[in-house]
């Protein structure tokens, strides 16, 4: 069977466009299953408390990583309402480049002049955001970029502390749980 | 009837396959076609399909094969190469600008974004977006769509300068195809087509192009569809659906 394409050997730099994805039937999705339980086996399945342990010791200062964090504790306290705008201004940094950078002009999708996007801190915030809220609203937009992030930090994996890898399998964990939920939904299982 | 309002900007695309065959098939002629090619020579580029058909048995979509200047050329449709792919460019505005048409139906190449400049040039630019706006802005929404509600929509409207945000003429909700038949190249297009035909047919009749604006406040977006959840969409439209064990261990694998 062919491997699952979509995670290279770093998506930051092989960025996936996914437009006009082929069609390949269910193998498409055994692959998916197959490369997925491979990277997640043995690992936590908490993402709060793996994300929890990650920001205790993340000493990251940028731009984006404090709006990210903060969008993070927000869209966790219970009583808040969703600060759908800024997720969707967030989602939409994602979706143009496959990349998040330090810092952005106000308000835009275009990076400031450092341009750097290296920072995996600011996938994993993002791809607990996405899945929050994807928890929170059902809509299928917020998967599909959820996969996409996952997609991407899967293929830098070798460049993760151990904190990062733990949060990185417990989102996995969830990606898998949800993705089960919809085939069985949507297929009548 | 050749609509003499009417010109349609095409490219050497699926869509622009479907529109010209359809609006041919309902005799609802554009006055002209501005052809996004370099030339001539770039119709004969075959599109690839991955193996899905062209047709469902139960509906006659359009045919794959014909190219845009062959149904243009039958049908004796008056037409110009604009020589360029890029609907930007300085050359395309300036023969637009000029063109005798007051409405342009839009087929250009996916993913491209008009200048502005377009927007100025005392023309008013027809488009159809493949989802029901405007709950569902952006791109591959038809997937988005099988999977949340079982159905397919399309809606035409007056392109602005926001993308998908312009004001509705007419919105359309299509029934799921079958899974052989292919998504992105036959079906969609095709009710795209299916639309425009309705939206010409009603112009045709009345003389005007009725239209409202949206409500932004029930707008989502949505990016290219992850290809798993494509996957899903698709393989859910078989009633008949045999799961595969190995894939069915995973489903069910707690």
């Amino acid at each position: 069977m062919m491997e699952y394409k979509y995670v290279t050997n770093n998506n930051l730099e092989n960025t996936q466009d996914y437009m006009y994805s082929q069609y390949l039937g269910q193998d498409f999705l055994k692959q998916y299953f197959e490369s997925r339980y491979a990277y997640a086996q043995a690992g936590t399945t908490n993402a709060h408390a793996a994300m929890d342990e990650l920001l205790n010791i993340c000493t990251s200062s940028s731009e984006s990583f404090q709006a990210l964090k903060n969008l993070y504790y927000q869209i966790n306290r219970c009583e808040a309402e969703l600060p759908i705008q800024l997720i969707r201004l967030f989602q939409k940094r994602f979706e143009i480049k496959k990349r998040l950078y330090d810092s952005y002009r106000t308000n835009t999708s275009i990076a400031s002049s450092s341009k750097k996007y290296n920072d995996l801190n600011l996938y994993l915030l993002l791809s607990a955001i996405l899945l929050e809220t994807y928890q929170k609203t059902y809509s299928l937009t917020y998967l599909s970029t959820f996969l996409k992030i996952n997609d991407t930090l899967i293929s830098c994996g070798d460049a993760m502390t151990v904190e990062q890898k733990q949060l990185l399998k417990a989102l996995i964990w969830e990606e898998l749980k949800l993705v089960k939920m919809i085939i069985k939904e949507k297929w009548n299982l | 009837m050749t609509l003499p309002d009417i010109a349609l900007v095409a490219a050497n695309t699926a869509r622009s396959k479907a529109y010209i065959q359809m609006l041919v098939r309902y005799s609802l002629l554009p006055s002209r076609c501005y052809l996004l090619v370099e030339s001539e020579k770039d119709f004969t580029t075959e599109l690839v399909l991955d193996g899905r058909r062209n047709t469902d048995g139960t509906e006659d979509f359009f045919n794959i094969n014909e190219s845009v200047l062959d149904s243009i050329s039958k049908s004796n449709i008056p037409y110009e190469i604009l020589g360029t792919t890029d609907i930007n460019s300085d050359k395309v505005i300036q023969t637009l600008r000029i063109a005798n048409e007051k409405y342009f139906i839009y087929s250009g190449y996916g993913g491209c974004i008009l200048r502005q400049e377009l927007f100025h040039i005392g023309k008013e630019w027809i488009h159809v977006h493949a989802g029901i706006l405007p709950d569902y802005r952006g791109s591959t929404t038809a997937y988005y769509s099988i999977l949340k509600e079982n159905m397919l929509g399309a809606t035409a409207i007056f392109m602005n300068e926001r993308i998908d945000e312009g004001s509705m003429i007419a919105v359309g909700e299509y029934p799921c195809p079958q899974r052989c038949v292919n998504i992105d190249y036959i079906y969609e297009p095709y009710i795209r087509a299916k639309l425009l035909v309705k939206v010409l047919k009603d112009y045709s009749i009345k003389g005007i192009f009725p239209y409202k604006v949206q409500d932004n406040s029930k707008a989502e977006t949505y990016y290219i569809i992850h290809p798993l959840l494509k996957h899903i969409a698709i393989l859910g439209l078989d009633n008949e659906l045999v799961v595969d064990e190995h894939l069915k261990r995973y489903v069910f694998d707690e």
